[in-house]
């Protein structure tokens, strides 16, 4: 060792046989800890999610782990799992649909934070909220296209029923959408089965008393076919092309939901998304730089590595 | 530091501990470091050697460790500790009736229904309860609404954007058919089943009136505000220039037989009851100052404290380690060439 170097030498000694990498490791890390969050723009979401509590969503035609649960039920269950793995640049709210029209219960709040708030709020939804007996799900839908612009910022609008119109809905009176579309922007979501089920009537308390018979409901085949309506009104399927015909009326989207994945598709459509600056952690990047330049430098020898020639001492 | 004793640990970004291998790396064997003796048997045993050697191998160690831990975010997760403080535990009790999307206005004068006045009663309540709530971060918050039937909004929750969500929600709402005051009442009183009873306890009534409660319900509810010793508030939103509840006159000849009769119920309630007639959206809001000087009193509560982030002090850890080393190779010979 070159010893009339002095200290210069040791800092020689240290950084040769590339040991100088250690010093932009070193660098990198030293960014990694003062690196402040930075403003990054990235793709959110703002969804109020509408469930229909009319009494036919009591219908249990879906199964949660083999027991039959009832359509609002799984809806419920579809969402809550949906939210399992929040994104933090996601708000969500609550409503409920009865009658003509909606009620929000929540707006939307940002997901991560408050996350078993959101859940408490989601489970006391139930069909005692139904504050109508009947469910006009096309005058449901136009008035959530009124109603959710009072909320700011304008959210996105996942609606979820079964499309059962009760009482029938007539073709004359089905309306079509004067607003703009594609100003507010959402999904239908189809909740229900394909096979006509009969629907249990419950009270005001929300206990089953039965199910509804065919006399005890209005009937509308025929004509009203095109508007959702059938001949045994008493008993209830998903009326998927009713819905279909509805979300294309304001601009929406329809999917159904099969599984408790089947949400995805509605929650996460990036045709919903806006913009956000959201404050982002960006510490990984040259953490993750001081760390490949850790593991090169430390990489094991590889095979072609033979061991270096004899060399003199010094 | 001493309270994150006995808190584990976790990670905000957990998959980056797959990386944990990497730390092994300086464990092995490196030719290219290696020197070459003509014998090794004559060397005496270097003890000190020997130290250093595994001294550096260490410092490797720590450093891919630390950057590898660093990565997966490594913090205390959230939690709560117990405070006292000042406050209560509120129930707010919405009236979301047809009636509430009504302006404020004077006697005689025909109210209007327009979604965006800012003299529209839910509107005005809207404002204020949303600024009591904001001022009062200590209390916890429940939400109902209720019409025909009652609307559980929020369970007790100390989460204000939750409960500012909830009050937003039931401002622009649309109206509730009926107004069943007494299973609104009953609902709210329940919220407190089953809760230790830690401070001052209110049912912040929120309503323009023209509820009728039944007997068997009122005795229920008399029951039920004695039990839990709740206080009841009553924002009574009344219209401009009418007689105030407790006027001389005869409920029939104010005309307000129905506010009339829910205010002497509230009056022969076993715990305390206080009205608020609000005429206008100041008084509404001095209404709401009001119960908040009231309802001052000590309450236990938790407090959150927030996830807190160590991803630093494990870089830190990191530069620290990449230092002893190049300290260490500073001072030891790793190759005879020049």
């Amino acid at each position: 060792m070159n010893r009339s170097g002095g200290g210069f030498a040791y800092v020689r000694n240290a950084l040769s046989g590339g040991g100088w990498l250690l010093l932009p490791a070193i660098a990198l890390l030293a960014a990694a800890v003062w690196l402040p969050k930075l403003p990054v723009e990235r793709d959110a979401y703002d969804h109020i999610v509408i469930f229909d509590v009319s009494q036919s969503m009591n219908v249990e035609d879906y199964r949660i782990g083999g027991t039959l649960v009832s359509r609002l039920e799984f809806a419920k269950h579809a969402v809550a799992e949906a939210l399992k793995n929040p994104k933090c640049d996601t708000r969500i709210g609550w409503g409920v649909f009865a009658g003509r029209k909606i009620v929000t219960l929540l707006a939307p709040v940002e997901v991560c934070r408050n996350y078993s708030a959101l859940l408490e709020a989601l489970d006391n939804i139930d069909s005692r909220m139904a504050f109508e007996r009947s469910s006009e799900i096309q005058e449901g839908l136009l008035w959530t296209m009124v109603n959710v612009r009072d909320l700011k910022p304008l959210p996105t609008v996942i609606f979820m029923t079964d499309g059962h119109e009760a009482p029938p809905l007539p073709p004359e009176r089905l309306r079509s959408y004067d607003g703009q579309l594609g100003e507010v922007r959402g999904w239908v979501v189809g909740v229900g089965g394909l096979e006509p089920l009969p629907i249990p009537k419950s009270d005001a308390e929300g206990r089953r008393i039965g199910f509804w018979r065919a006399t005890e409901v209005l009937q509308w085949g025929g004509a009203a076919n095109i508007s959702g309506g059938t001949s045994h009104e008493h008993l209830s399927e998903l009326r998927e092309t009713h819905l279909q015909a509805l979300a294309k009326n304001v601009g929406f989207g329809y999917t159904r939901l099969i599984d408790a994945k089947s949400l995805d598709a509605a929650l996460h459509d990036r045709a919903l998304a806006h913009p956000a600056v959201v404050e982002t952690d960006l510490r990984w990047i040259p953490g993750l730089l001081a760390l490949l330049l850790l593991g090169w430098w430390f990489r094991p020898d590889g095979r072609r590595n033979r061991p270096q020639p004899v060399e003199k001492p010094a | 530091m001493i309270d994150g004793l006995h808190l584990p640990l976790d990670f905000a970004a957990p998959w980056a501990l797959l990386l944990l291998p990497l730390a092994w790396l300086p464990m092995l064997r490196r030719r290219r470091e290696e020197l070459t003796f003509s014998s090794l048997s004559w060397l005496p045993t270097d003890r000190l050697g020997i130290w250093i050697e595994r001294a550096g191998r260490a410092a490797a160690v720590i450093a891919i460790l630390a950057t590898v831990l660093a990565l997966a975010s490594p913090g205390r997760p959230e939690w709560e500790v117990e405070r006292i403080g000042r406050g209560a535990e509120i129930v707010v009790l919405f009236d979301s009736s047809l009636s509430m999307d009504n302006e404020m206005v004077a006697r005689g004068a025909h109210p209007k229904r327009r979604r965006d006045s800012p003299l529209r009663k839910r509107n005005i309540a809207r404002q204020a309860l949303s600024a009591f709530v904001e001022r009062r971060p200590a209390d916890r918050f429940s939400l109902l609404m209720f019409g025909a039937a009652p609307f559980r909004v929020t369970p007790f929750s100390q989460s204000p954007e939750v409960i500012q969500a909830g009050i937003t929600a039931a401002g622009i709402s649309n109206g509730l058919p009926g107004t069943d005051l007494g299973r609104g009442l009953m609902a709210a009183i329940e919220q407190f089943n089953g809760r230790a009873y830690t401070g001052s306890r209110v049912i912040l009534l929120v309503s323009d009136g023209a509820a009728e409660i039944d007997e068997i319900t009122r005795q229920n509810i008399r029951n039920g505000m004695r039990q839990h010793r709740i206080a009841l508030n009553w924002i009574y939103l009344r219209s401009v220039n009418w007689p105030r509840l407790d006027s001389e006159k005869e409920p029939e000849a104010v005309g307000l037989i129905t506010d009339v009769a829910m205010h002497r119920f509230f009056k022969t309630l076993p715990t305390t009851y206080k009205v608020y007639e609000a005429e206008s959206p100041d008084a509404v809001s001095k209404a709401v100052a009001d119960i908040e000087r009231a309802q001052n009193l000590p309450l236990e509560y938790k407090e959150r404290i927030p996830r807190r982030d160590f991803t630093p002090y494990f870089y830190f850890a990191a530069i620290l380690a990449c230092l002893l080393l190049l300290v260490h190779r500073a001072t030891t010979v790793r190759s005879f060439a020049r």
